[in-house]
């Protein structure tokens, strides 16, 4: 079953193109990882998601959510899906949560507003949903205010409020980025539980490789903001046929590297938004660009599972 | 760029330039006043009381006593900016610094400076204005001096609280580590980074002098007749609201366009001196 | 001359009202070392940093640098020893031009600054321009490049790194090891992340709850650590579970 299937979305920001002819689709269970330098635009494919566009932002193109079109719908009618349907987790847990309000109240304010049950009852789920997120103690932790949380605790809290309602679709964006290894390492693998165990689909926005690596099926590469390559992450990772990708994966990985070594990376740095090349979007920081790369690479299938947009993969994806 | 964010700079920029004409005009007004007005603006006349505007040569009309208006309203362009000057002169010279020093020396003299302007802020304006008045005889100095010294502590305590901002940045970490001392990290960071709030603050401040300076002059607490000002105009028409409102509405009218001429121009300054906003593209 | 440390500290200890930041550190960096500092936030990783250049004072304890007190001679400090900080937009100053800022250790000195950008990486182009015209690694270069302004023999970095995305990340770290080499810096690496401490440093010191906890050769604490939360810390960092085979 799909929950989500994207296609052809584009995104201006005024009369920038920021995201161009997306698409993608996540069936039931799926644990896709959106990957790419900040500035590719993966924070504004998931707002489109959403209906989330700040100001000037618009976005064109078809976006299904479990069977039903959603990029139309007037915003009051996406709001009811919203922490309902589809839910999202940002980056920095201290400025998703409402300062002055307990915690529990605000968890107990998500279930209440999609489930219709009495104030009692959502007080009681809430604490519950606190305990599923591996908090100890939640009863206490329901009433404290989020300042008095841990960067941990409070992105568990925010993670409690958007499995509320058991989305089909969660879309976390750097959801560990600001917090500890052990933490993040403990998050991931909670995240990593609750999709499971509901089947929700999800769509995880990161910069680290690693961490998409360990928690995601399949990859989809980012970079101004186009898809340039896609498919299972074991495969990807392993032969990148995309140039992008390959450096990115050069860059990242460490442990491969002899210590003290100069690193294999990606030359130059992400061009703003509406200053891409024409044609293919990475080429002025292609040291394999070809004159063709003039031309838009269209988004072509390698493999069966596998599409890159690219006129000179990487052969076999071995790093020269 | 979005063509929106583009229309809002322009329209802020157009907004500086228009604020920066009617402070113009209350300058040009002032100058003009010390060296000609159409007649003598404090001759009474009482063959002329009450005239209408355009009428006898009188381009604005003359009040109860027959005096010019035109030649009152330029006059009073003196008090007004004289108002504003040393109502935020004073706070900016006291309270930017105060502000500052507090900021960057949190502890006790922090703590010291802050006591104090609290106190200076439980303290009513007007009250500082009737002693002042009654000690040196009430002048619009004294009523400025009393407005300038009673917004010392809103200055103080914003500048202190964005000093306090800067003070947390690496930059200013960055320039310790460099060797520079307080005064140098004082005068190339904190002091341009602040300038932008300070700068709108100030603004607000001079329309606010204007006001109190009107309203000050209403209660006899400012400027003295015969010395014509905004307020004081203001003040005088109000008995002939409904028989001659001119009397009222043109110095309405000249206050607030200088205040709005204030602000405005404040938060063009404020865009013009942030090289983020002056040069997007 | 050469066996005494560049760098020493003694018994730091160091509390923020009631919170006990460090409790009790003892460090001794040799000259022309690559050390790493690594733990969590709330380690002490930070302070200790701030204290090893004099930018805070310690309750108790002493740090030495090329043998003299820190407290004692902060001019001498602030030619000897500088710092690069985590996010390159707050340590940048939005209202400075570029040369200005590079300058801030020195007196003005077009020349000087040139020669400085060159080193990172930045052509004399940029000079006039404002830090929000460059991008995160760009900035970087820059306080990279007025860090190294008085011509210092230690530089600590503090998380220089985590604030940028990895293609970018590998180009700073890549600058820095140029940069030791070049300049033959000792240089002390503040970081949570243990993969780029692995890479870049010789030496580590794992911090915890303000104490160092253990301390030793990188390559032998990442092959054998011998304490229990160094083997946390470990554990927990994320790893590539593919990667491309590499033809070397």
């Amino acid at each position: 079953m799909t929950t989500l299937d994207v296609a052809g979305l584009t995104v201006h920001m005024g009369s920038v193109p920021v995201v161009s002819e997306v698409d993608f689709r996540l069936e039931r269970g799926d644990r896709v990882g959106l990957i790419g330098e900040s500035g590719a635009g993966k924070s504004l494919t998931a707002l489109a998601i959403m209906g989330l566009l700040p100001g000037s932002g618009r976005a064109t193109g078809r976006i299904e959510l479990s069977g039903q079109e959603i990029q139309e719908l007037p915003e009051r009618r996406l709001a009811r899906l919203r922490g309902a349907t589809m839910a999202m987790v940002f980056q920095e847990p201290m400025t998703a949560l409402d300062p002055v309000m307990r915690v529990g109240r605000q968890v107990s304010e998500v279930v209440g507003r999609h489930q219709g049950v009495g104030r009692r009852d959502a007080r009681r789920i809430a604490v519950e949903l606190l305990r599923t997120v591996e908090l100890p103690e939640p009863e206490r932790i329901a009433r404290r205010y989020p300042h008095q949380l841990s960067g941990g605790q409070r992105q568990r809290v925010v993670l409690a409020m958007a499995m509320a309602n058991e989305p089909e679709l969660l879309i976390c964006d750097e959801p560990t980025t600001a917090l500890d290894v052990t933490v993040q390492d403990r998050m991931l693998r909670l995240i990593s539980r609750l999709v499971e165990e509901r089947g929700t689909a999800l769509l995880f926005i990161s910069h680290d490789l690693a961490v998409v690596s360990a928690l995601c099926d399949r990859v989809l590469v980012m970079y101004g903001g186009r898809i340039v390559e896609s498919g299972p992450v074991a495969e990807v990772f392993a032969a990148p046929r995309h140039p992008y990708t390959a450096g990115l994966l050069a860059a990242s990985d460490l442990a491969d590297a002899v210590p003290g070594t100069r690193l294999l990376t990606v030359p130059g740095a992400i061009p703003e938004f509406g200053a891409f090349p024409s044609g293919c979007v990475f080429r002025d920081r292609c040291d394999r660009s070809l004159p063709e790369c003039a031309q838009l690479p269209a988004l072509g299938t390698v493999g069966a599972e596998r599409s890159v947009a690219c006129h000179n993969p990487v052969p076999g994806g071995v790093i020269r | 760029m979005s063509a929106a964010v583009i229309a809002v700079r322009r329209l802020r920029n157009w907004s500086a330039v228009l604020g920066g004409l009617l402070v113009a005009l209350v300058v040009l007004m002032t100058l003009l006043s010390f060296v000609w007005t159409p007649y003598d603006p404090t001759f009474v006349n009482a063959n002329a009381a009450l005239v209408g505007m355009g009428h006898g040569g009188h381009l604005l009309g003359t009040d109860a006593y027959g005096r010019d208006t035109f030649s009152q309203l330029l006059v009073g362009a003196r008090v007004t900016l004289l108002a504003g000057i040393i109502a935020v002169g004073i706070s900016a010279v006291v309270g930017v610094p105060a502000g500052i020093l507090a900021g960057m020396r949190a502890r006790w003299l922090g703590e010291v400076i802050m006591r104090c302007s609290d106190i200076v802020f439980a303290f009513p304006a007007l009250l500082l204005a009737i002693l002042l008045a009654a000690g040196f005889g009430a002048s619009t100095w004294t009523a400025m001096v009393a407005i300038g010294i009673s917004t010392v502590p809103i200055i103080a305590r914003l500048a202190r609280a964005a000093t306090l901002q800067v003070m947390a940045t690496e930059y200013v970490l960055a320039a310790r580590a460099a060797g520079r001392n307080g005064w140098w990290i004082a005068r190339r960071h904190v002091l341009p980074n602040i300038a932008p709030v300070l700068i709108v603050q100030a603004s607000v401040a001079f329309g606010l002098a204007i006001l109190a300076e009107a309203a000050l002059a209403y209660l006899g607490l400012s400027t003295q007749p015969p010395t014509p000002s905004w307020g004081r105009m203001l003040h005088d028409g109000q008995g002939y609201l409904f028989s001659a409102p001119r009397l009222s509405i043109w110095p309405g009218i000249a206050i607030a366009l200088a205040v709005l001429g204030f602000n405005l121009l404040g938060d063009g300054l404020r865009d013009l001196l942030d090289p983020r906003q002056r040069d997007r593209r | 001359m050469s066996d005494t440390p560049i760098v020493s500290a003694q018994g730091l200890v160091k509390n923020f009202r009631s919170v006990r930041a460090l409790d009790g550190v003892d460090l001794e960096v040799a000259r022309g070392q690559r050390f790493g500092i690594v733990g969590e936030s709330g380690s002490g990783k930070s302070t200790l940093a701030r204290l090893l250049l004099g930018l805070d004072r310690p309750d108790s304890g002493t740090v030495r640098i090329d043998g003299t007190l820190v407290d004692k001679n902060q001019r001498f400090v602030h030619k000897t020893a500088q710092m690069v900080f985590q996010d390159p937009m707050s340590s940048l100053d939005p209202r400075m031009r570029v040369r200005d800022i590079v300058a801030e250790p020195i007196r003005d000195d077009t020349n000087r600054v040139t020669e400085l950008l060159d080193a990172v990486g930045l052509s004399k182009s940029v000079l006039d321009r404002y830090p929000h015209q460059f991008s995160g690694g760009q900035r970087q270069r820059i306080a990279i490049a007025r860090a190294l302004a008085p011509r210092p023999a230690v530089l600590v970095a503090d998380e220089p790194v985590s604030a940028l995305d990895v293609s970018v990340r590998a180009q700073i770290l890549n600058l820095l090891l140029d940069l030791t080499v070049q300049f033959g810096l000792t240089l002390i690496f503040v970081s949570h992340d243990l993969s780029v401490i692995r890479h870049i440093t010789d030496r580590v010191a794992v911090m915890r709850q303000g104490r160092i906890v253990e301390t030793g050769p990188t390559e032998q604490i990442y092959a054998a650590a011998q304490h229990d939360y160094t083997r946390e810390l470990l554990a927990a960092v994320p790893r590539l579970r593919y990667r491309p085979s590499r033809d070397r």
